[in-house]
């Protein structure tokens, strides 16, 4: 495999971990940590195969990944924004819950092949070294890549971006405003899921492509690794995504070369540990006011107890 | 036509723990109803498949031994969860704890001489595994009582480096010769596997109830105890009664990694004999739920999760009756959120407020 093939080999790992990135951060921005990532990528991953192979259409199945996510992450919203469950305890068992669904809808689709095929697009194959890393792919990795670039703008420079990072640092500003607090991180995570859906559905019609129960196989939790990694902003998201695509794309060719355990356990570490280590990193007291953690990520906003 | 608001209003007086049962009864009924109208729309009998679960859970003797022996480890993972939680930390990464103590325990294990008697392999084997989980903790301990590193997201990254260091260690250097590249570990040595208490019950569940015990001394008898709910709920009146707010919090989830780490060597010790990939499945997380279903009380986490326990059990029973066991799946995380649902909405009261004009 040659390096030009191993670098496109990794955005294409990268895009489902990405979208799912992103949504996660939108979640987070907002003040709410959903950790419920695995379990909606799955809901995502089935329901886009189901309605792919049901329907014959590809944009079927991503639109309803997408809305099927959206609807997961709506009673996820509903619990612990409405109800302010504890974010982390109704995060967790909603993964529990995704797994299951996902393995009760998914049951008839188990080993029936891929009918579908989302259209690749070649802006420029032929051009020398970018052309075969970037640009023959299919339409979601372009997807991913304008999104990271919309996200990263829309936080930077728009009003709302603005609000929305208030959402996650300071909800009480943002109810001073006048704003609807709980309806706008209702938005926000009902939107992350539909992103976490929709790289689910990445996986199940573009990388694998088939239905596998459990398919995801720890995709959710890199994404909100990854989202820990790039302290919160869109453009480290991608580069974090970058770097888990980049290990997973070696670990298959590590795998055919022979007696690589060891290594590819190592290799597979390195995203967790790269994730400490900025977390460690952005701890220190003067990062942490630059870059940190949101600070009212994890807390329900109740405006008569804060 | 702007619609009523819906407002939930604090309500201001504690539940008790009988209103606190009634409401998470209530909640198991809601999940049934939940979990039959789900079993329906898909083709399934919810009599056939309720039925099943429990027969698989506590319908015979040796169900009820399986359940009591699957019960040990979620509920000593929650000990520990329960006890971090008291100086309102979270550990969300008992099942890599739990890993790492398996690691250590078995590391024992296979390393001692063969014959190396009971009196002195069980010890070593426990102490072994209690060390590796708290060392495994404290990675995450020490860094959160120093620099406040958040140890939700570094407790939670540590898992997955200890499963995967497992994994490294039974296709490695550690795999079983015999066992033809399955990943599990040679069987550890005689003189460290627990044996069997009565019927099918293992010594673990012994283990469990002195968890419960020792979680209960903590809260009640013990000086650190108090130490711990002071740290966790009025950190700043800590530091002014003289209490080391950083020791506290680094023996908290360290005691917690023990817990776990011992929890880890259990399964080695009496169920598996071995270390193998999958040692665990999940039982770090289900802890946190069952933690959180029982407030972290000592003796309902028991209850807890035994009962959480007969639910995986169950699960597994269903595929008899050719019910997917996913249905248990969703069962489990059904009666979690109903019964979490209603008792945080009977922390509120409902109103219904009239749509007001908004001014423009």
């Amino acid at each position: 495999m040659s390096i030009e093939l191993l670098l496109a080999a990794a955005l294409v790992s990268a895009t489902p971990v990405l979208y799912a990135a992103l949504g996660e951060l939108l979640a987070e921005r907002a003040g709410v940590l959903n950790l419920g990532v695995e379990g909606t990528m799955l809901i995502g991953a089935v329901s886009g195969f189901a309605a792919a192979t049901m329907t014959g259409s590809v944009a079927a199945g991503v639109l309803l990944a997408v809305l099927a996510g959206m609807a997961f992450g709506a009673c996820f919203a509903f619990l612990v924004i409405v109800l302010r469950l504890n974010q982390i305890v109704t995060g967790l068992a909603f993964t529990i819950l995704g797994t299951g669904v996902s393995a009760l809808i998914g049951k008839p689709f188990i080993g029936v092949p891929p009918k579908v095929a989302v259209p690749r697009l070649d802006l420029g194959g032929e051009i020398a070294v970018i052309g075969p890393i970037l640009l023959r792919h299919d339409l979601l990795v372009y997807g991913a890549l304008l999104l990271t670039l919309l996200i990263a703008a829309y936080i930077r420079w728009t009003r709302p971006g603005l609000i929305l990072r208030a959402l996650g640092e300071s909800p009480q500003a943002v109810d001073a405003l006048g704003l609807p607090v709980a309806g706008l991180r209702f938005a926000y995570v009902v939107a992350g899921a539909g992103l976490a859906a929709l790289g689910g559905a990445y996986l199940s019609l573009v990388f694998t492509p088939s239905w596998i129960e459990n398919m995801t196989a720890g995709r959710g939790w890199i994404a909100i690794a990854i989202v820990i990694f790039a302290t919160w902003r869109p453009g480290w998201v991608l580069l974090g995504a970058l770097l888990f695509g980049a290990v997973d794309a070696l670990r298959f060719r590590l795998q055919i070369g022979g007696d690589p355990f060891m290594s590819v356990h190592f290799l597979n570490m390195l995203p967790y540990i790269a994730t400490l280590v900025v977390l460690a990193l952005v701890s220190r007291h003067g990062l942490r006011r630059r870059l940190g953690v949101p600070a009212a990520l994890g807390i329900a906003y109740d405006r008569e107890r804060r | 036509m702007p619609l009523p608001r819906l407002r939930l209003e604090p309500r201001l007086d504690e539940a008790t723990t009988g209103e606190l049962v009634v409401r998470a009864g209530l909640g198991f009924l809601l999940a049934l109803v939940l979990g039959a109208v789900l079993l329906a729309a898909f083709g399934y009998d919810p009599v056939v498949a309720y039925g099943a679960l429990y027969r698989g859970a506590f319908g015979t003797a040796r169900a009820v031994a399986a359940t009591l022996n699957k019960s040990v480890p979620i509920a000593l993972c929650a000990y520990g969860i329960a006890c971090a939680y008291r100086a309102r930390l979270w550990n969300i990464g008992a099942e890599g704890q739990l890993y790492m103590g398996a690691c250590a325990a078995t590391g024992i294990g296979l390393h001692l001489p063969p014959e190396t008697p009971a009196a002195v392999a069980m010890p070593l084997f426990f102490l072994a595994a209690v060390a590796g989980g708290a060392a495994w903790a404290a990675i995450a301990a020490i860094p959160r009582a120093t620099i406040g590193m958040n140890e939700i997201l570094s407790t939670l990254m540590l898992t997955y480096i200890a499963i995967l260091f497992t994994d490294y260690l039974v296709l490695g250097p550690w795999v079983d010769p015999a066992a033809f590249s399955f990943p599990y570990s040679p069987p550890v040595i005689e003189g460290a596997r627990l044996g069997v208490l009565y019927g099918g019950v293992h010594w673990g569940i012994v283990f469990s109830i002195a968890g419960a015990l020792l979680l209960h001394a903590i809260d009640r008898g013990l000086p650190w105890g108090y130490r711990l709910r002071v740290v966790g709920d009025a950190p700043l009146a800590a530091r002014y009664g003289g209490i080391d707010n950083r020791a506290v919090m680094v023996l908290a989830l360290v005691l917690a990694g023990a817990f776990a780490g011992l929890a880890g060597a259990i399964e080695v010790s009496a169920s598996t004999t071995r270390l193998q990939t999958g040692l665990s499945p999940g039982y770090g997380f289900m802890a946190i739920l069952v933690a959180w279903l029982a407030n972290a009380r000592p003796f309902g986490i028991l209850v807890a999760s035994i009962l959480y326990a007969g639910l995986l059990n169950g699960g597994f029973a269903l595929q008899v009756s050719k019910i997917p066991p996913a249905v248990g799946t969703i069962l489990q995380a059904t009666i979690l959120l109903s019964v979490l649902a209603i008792i945080g909405l009977a922390n509120y009261r409902v109103r219904f407020l009239r749509p007001q004009v908004e001014a423009p």
